[in-house]
């Protein structure tokens, strides 16, 4: 639970791969968050259009139909979720993404293979959690 | 310490983890075969993201091995996806081979076992057919200018030291005529056409312009072909300049211009504006390039208007979504995992259901029939009715969710028509119809194996080869047809092939060399039963045990297999010709359909899928041979078996007593059980008999009538097995 928010923080993971999903998600739910999900970057709009509030996004950049940019620069120019925290999940090599992540507006970026401990830390900075 | 020990916990992940590596390494499969026939950007980018996504998941999941072969088959997705190599057979030969290799791979993940795999050749091969292209040097005449500098010099020419695009594609165009036919991958590539030694861009636009005017701006049957020729040309500038947006586009058009060549469409107004559109927007593409504008850019909006001409309206808004990515677009938000376990059990609570459903119905009748005028009474009515419906609807919607289309076994048949082909030296192009034919997941998962073994039968024993094939006056390339369709409660398979057909005489011969069967058998055999002869165990017709099709799995298991799906195979052949082997399956090994018969006191449902005919039986043409009694039936012999006697029921035996006998089909052989009485169309769901009575063979199950009462139904293919009459 977050002081601040008085109720669980919601977190929306983007990822095209199922694994990741239920890896991120199973990580994030043992702290008692709740999570959402979407396939790629079209659904994951279309849930956080749906979701009353979110937290917290956690976004692949590698995906079909609409990539991780393409969703980090529609979130970032939205009035409603323009200034929720955005992670980078990826597993692209690179400055050159991780720049180009960072400049249009993503707030942290963690490359794969990532474990289960640095994303919890990330979160949690995010999230002002435990 | 194990890679298991660090997953401890995380199974929920891990069989995640074997799921999507499962479905993605099908999907690959199947995407490469494809990719091979019919080179396309975006089966290159699903393919991609598949190895990107094994690459991901197995790195955080320890599988270190697993990730390094991702790695370097990603990056040879890369060089696809950059043109920098052509998905030429070699290629899509090393994917699937480390495909082979992930398949498995995940067995022993899922086994949870370690290995320590020699991946080093594998690797050594995805890199060198990575690195093939990337450096063609090798291959340039000695006269050419070092290649090497050919794609990060087109890229710069274009992008770098801002000089006029149409200037660049002019240099570029000179080192093409100097370079000559670049190698990619040591298959030699066609020179490029006279144009293009010759001519610029913007000369090749010129044309396009010329040959519109020409034509009153457009599109003509006379003109279709020069059009097409100049835009397949710009497509290679743009891929030479590294403009794959722009490439896209003219792509595009020329695809609409091919479609018209071919005489797939029509030349239309709309085409006509597509194509001046193109060309005004390619034109100011050089213009902006010129005043040092940067160069590659898309034009969606004229892709879509294109792709309406090509496809209809219904693809206009993802012009990106070829094959496999609308249907990714379509289903994964709206579908969720189930547990089988949760399914059967649902099923099973339906079940239940159904038989509440039918004893209240017999409660309400016997009830109505005492009370006649009572509201209470017409209101239970209505109610009664009401359940009636919504039960059977429940039961469809549960049905309904068990079942799958038949893609899901058809999907794995390109691949294997694919290497077969070419391990044997033929080709054969594998045609698909009815893909989406749904039935149970149960059905599915018993017909795989069987369908497997009839397809590579086909592309072995039937269809010859391209040599044999041209003496005959046949076309080179053999077809095998799959086929799927649904009749009634059955679906229906057809094997089909144009290959040799089945020399039914050889196969008796055969039979005899083998002593399968007996001279005196064999001169009374009807061409129905010398072809059913290859169901017999151990025979076969190759004259060689191949690789392929002699491992010991035979035709008889594939006869059986389908026997105990309650279903029937058919051949039909013609020497020269081919043949087609005909699949009939009850759509689901749920609930039954069958005629429930009388045996003095007792009753049972005999499924409708083993029941050929019902006849009144003619004492006169039963005889007994050793032991086992015979009927003689529409000019043939059947063995005939009392189910008074198998089932030790209590028989009252006289002479007046009518006897009828139902002639059932396992599979091709027909057999008549002798009944006492025809009781009428029953619908049963089965239920087990559970764990005291355990199975009892010929026994598929029980199922409780609307007055309470069990009901046995008969297990045909089983019984006739036990009876050793089989």
């Amino acid at each position: 639970m977050n002081k601040d928010l008085g109720r669980k923080p919601v977190v929306l993971i983007a990822d095209d791969s199922s694994t990741v999903r239920k890896f991120v998600s199973f990580s994030l739910k043992a702290h008692n968050l709740d999570v959402i999900t979407a396939v790629d970057g079209m659904d994951a709009l279309e849930k956080l259009s749906q979701t009353p509030v979110v937290d917290l996004i956690i976004v692949d950049l590698n995906m079909p139909n609409m990539d991780g940019f393409e969703f980090i620069e529609n979130v970032r120019g939205s009035d409603t979720y323009g200034n929720v925290p955005i992670i980078i999940l990826s597993s692209e090599r690179g400055e050159q993404s991780k720049q180009r992540g960072l400049s249009i507006g993503a707030d942290a970026y963690i490359e794969k293979p990532f474990d289960a401990k640095n994303i919890k830390y990330q979160v949690a900075k995010f999230l002002n959690i435990d | 310490m194990s890679v298991y020990d660090n997953l401890v916990g995380m199974e929920e992940v891990l069989d995640e983890f074997i799921v999507e590596t499962t479905e993605l390494l099908e999907e690959v499969n199947e995407d490469l075969v494809h990719l091979e026939s019919d080179p396309d950007d975006d089966l290159v980018n699903r393919i991609f993201r598949a190895f990107h996504t094994f690459k991901g998941t197995c790195g955080f999941l320890g599988f270190t091995q697993a990730k390094d072969v991702a790695h370097v088959a990603e990056d040879i997705l890369n060089q696809l996806r950059n043109g920098k190599i052509q998905p030429s057979s070699a290629i899509i030969d090393n994917l699937l081979e480390s495909c082979d290799w992930f398949s498995q791979f995940i067995n022993d993940v899922k086994e949870r076992e370690e290995k320590d795999y020699e991946i080093a050749p594998l690797i050594a091969k995805l890199e060198a057919a990575r690195d093939g292209a990337e450096a063609p040097v090798a291959s340039v005449p000695a006269n050419g200018s070092p290649a090497a500098e050919e794609p990060a010099g087109g890229e710069e020419v274009a992008a770098g030291n801002g000089k006029p695009v149409d200037e660049a594609l002019e240099e570029t165009d000179g080192q093409a005529v100097e370079t000559a036919p670049p190698a990619e991958n040591g298959e030699p590539v066609a020179p490029l056409p006279e144009v293009a030694r010759e001519e610029s861009a913007s000369d090749l636009i010129h044309h396009i312009d010329d040959q519109m005017t020409k034509a009153s701006q457009q599109v003509t049957t006379d003109n279709v072909g020069e059009l097409s020729t100049y835009f397949d040309q710009l497509i290679s500038y743009c891929n030479q300049l590294q403009l794959p947006k722009m490439a896209h586009v003219i792509e595009k058009t020329h695809d609409y211009l091919v479609a018209v060549e071919k005489g797939k469409l029509d030349p239309s107004a709309d085409g006509n504006v597509a194509i001046v559109e193109a060309m005004q927007w390619i034109k100011e593409i050089l213009e902006d390039a010129e005043d040092g504008k940067p160069v590659d850019a898309g034009n969606s909006v004229l892709v879509d208007d294109i792709e309406v001409l090509l496809h209809g309206p219904s693809t206009a808004k993802d012009s990106k979504g070829k094959r496999g990515d609308q249907k990714a677009q379509a289903t994964p938000a709206q579908t969720i995992r189930v547990d089988m376990e949760r399914l059967e059990n649902l099923m099973n609570l339906a079940g239940e259901l159904v038989l509440s459903r039918n004893q209240l119905g017999q409660a309400y009748t016997d009830l109505s029939a005492v009370k006649t005028s009572d509201a209470s009474i017409d209101n239970l009515d209505q109610v009664n009715n009401a359940l009636g419906r919504i039960t059977t609807e429940i039961q469809e919607a549960v049905m309904q969710m068990r079942m799958l289309p038949i893609s899901n076994v058809f999907r794995k048949f390109p691949r294997v028509v694919r290497d077969l082909s070419k391990a044997k030296g033929k080709e054969v192009e594998l045609v698909l119809i009815g893909e989406e034919t749904e039935l149970d997941r149960s059905v599915i998962e018993a017909i795989s194996d069987p369908l497997l073994h009839l397809v590579r039968n086909s592309v072995d024993h039937g269809v010859e080869t391209p040599d044999i094939r041209r003496a005959k006056g046949k076309p080179e390339i053999g077809i095998v047809t799959l086929k799927a369709a649904h009749e009634g409660n059955h679906i229906v398979i057809e094997i089909e092939d144009d290959g040799a057909g089945i020399d039914a005489d050889k196969l008796v011969a055969k039979a005899l060399e083998k002593g399968v069967i007996g001279s005196v058998e064999a001169d009374t055999m009807t061409q129905r039963d010398k072809l059913n002869l290859i169901f017999k165990p151990g025979f076969s017709t190759a004259a060689k045990v191949t690789d392929v099709s002699g491992r010991g799995v035979g035709m008889d298991v594939v006869h059986t297999n389908v026997s105990k799906l309650n279903g029937s195979i058919d051949i039909e052949t013609k020497i020269g010709v081919g043949s087609k082997m005909t699949i009939k399956l009850p759509l689901t090994l749920a609930i039954v359909t069958g005629l429930k018969v009388a045996v003095w006191d007792e009753e049972y449902i005999i499924p409708f899928s083993s029941i050929i005919e019902t006849v009144k039986l003619d004492k006169s043409a039963l005889t007994k041979v050793e032991d086992k009694w015979v009927m003689r039936f529409r000019d043939s012999v059947v063995n005939t078996l009392y189910l008074d006697d198998w089932f030790e029921v209590k028989s009252k035996r006289n002479e007046d007593q009518e006897y009828y006998a139902v002639v059932v089909s396992v599979a091709e052989f027909r057999y008549a059980l002798v009944v006492t009485g025809l009781k009428g169309q029953e619908e049963a769901v089965i239920k087990p008999l559970g764990q005291v009575l355990g199975r009892i063979p010929g026994i598929a199950g029980g199922t409780i009538g609307g007055d309470g009462v069990i009901t046995l139904i008969l297990d045909i293919p089983e019984l006739v097995q036990s009876m050793g009459l089989g």
